[in-house]
């Protein structure tokens, strides 16, 4: 945590709603990231991700300043998603409204290259939806924001050695979803290998 | 056919060492499954890696300082709701105490025989009421010739009356003749 970070923190504390807006700004990112991959869709993830800063802003108190404070942010927004997927237990994706940044880009220098990264995109965030809440909540952070095992223990309240199994669960499934994936390269190479007949 | 330990291998996080990546290898070859899998999981990899970060629709501070707002404004309605609740909750339990106050101080057996006495007294007002009332409307055949006569000859009573009075009116108003002298 910067000096910067911890100044807006200290003035935020003090009832300060502009210093905790510079924080909501700077974290915006990653943590509209964790609620749209823990939720599939963009209205659901700026709902979440604004939830959470609204949490995180309310318990400001709780915050230990020893500790992370993306950490502790992303464990809001992540805890806060897996109790939405449970109350509405969301079994399916809608992966219709994606947000704009990962929309095709008819005017990047490689339109097709781009249209192929959409579509690994959308199949990705397809494969994750079919995990658990709590398993997608700790591969999300564990590889698009690349926290460790124990940061994840922390952010999710679980025992390291809990979120070691989980993530091999995690990995599991997700490669099984992949390659049960009718686009999947590694069914296609597998194809090759069947009779023609099939 | 076992894939262990070759399957925890292939989903480990953690690089393995050079004979175990041999062996990994050696399996792969002839594991279909393993083989669909590590291809799988390699893919995976790869598409994270390059997946691009997400970004909210811009302005998202601006709608989060609004939604903070309204929130703050919600809750200050929700305690003045509650505190309103509060006031009649406590006016409710002043309202039970002093009822429970004041039944206390009394006697009990006295006030419950009160009522019973006054629940009686109306009960027999009631009763008589109804008793009058039945017997009027059982003997209204007979009471009804008795009044149209006693009424008719009040008012004939009541007419011959009011011609008499007429008639000293107009006789104490009427001019005296001369040369009638009055005895």
């Amino acid at each position: 945590m910067s000096e910067q970070e911890a100044r807006w923190i200290e003035q935020a504390l003090q009832g300060n709603q502009t210093a905790f807006g510079f924080l909501v700004d700077a974290y915006r990112k990653p943590v509209f990231s964790v609620c749209y991959r823990m939720l599939g869709n963009s209205n659901d993830a700026e709902d979440a991700a604004q939830e959470s800063f609204i949490r995180a802003y309310t318990n400001l108190k709780k915050f230990d300043p020893t500790r992370s404070f993306a950490t502790w942010l992303l464990s809001i927004a992540s805890h806060y998603c897996i109790d939405q997927m449970r109350k509405r237990r969301l079994a399916t994706v809608s992966t219709d409204v994606l947000p704009a940044e990962i929309i095709a880009d008819n005017n990047a220098p490689n339109p097709e290259r781009e249209l192929r990264q959409n579509e690994k995109e959308k199949r990705i965030q397809n494969t994750l939806m079919t995990l658990k809440p709590t398993d997608r909540a700790a591969i999300v952070l564990r590889y698009w924001h690349e926290y460790s095992e124990v940061e994840i223990a922390e952010s999710l309240d679980l025992t390291v050695s809990a979120v070691k199994s989980r993530l091999f669960r995690a990995r599991r499934a997700l490669a099984e979803a992949w390659a049960a994936s009718p686009d999947s390269e590694s069914v296609k190479k597998r194809r090759t290998h069947e009779s023609p007949a099939f | 056919m076992s894939h262990q330990p070759f399957e925890n291998w292939i989903l480990s996080d953690e690089p393995l060492e050079p004979d175990q990546q041999q062996a990994l290898e050696i399996h792969l070859e002839g594991c279909e499954d393993c083989s669909t899998i590590s291809n799988a999981w390699m893919e995976i990899s790869e598409t994270i890696a390059i997946s691009q970060t997400l970004e909210p629709a811009p302005g998202f501070t601006q709608r989060w300082h609004n939604r903070l707002a309204l929130r703050e404004k919600q809750r200050q309605q929700q305690k003045m709701w509650l505190f309103t609740l509060g006031l009649f909750f406590l006016a409710g339990i002043i309202a039970l105490v002093l009822i429970i106050y004041n039944q206390a101080s009394r006697n009990m057996f006295y006030e419950m025989s009160q009522v019973i006495a006054n629940f009686s007294l109306f009960a027999v007002r009631v009763n008589k009421i109804w008793t009058v009332s039945t017997a009027f409307i059982k003997n209204f055949p007979i009471i009804l010739p008795i009044i149209i006569t006693c009424g008719v000859g009040m008012l004939a009573a009541l007419g011959a009356l009011f011609i008499t009075w007429l008639g000293s009116m107009y006789k104490l108003f009427s001019p005296v003749q001369e040369g009638v002298t009055i005895k």
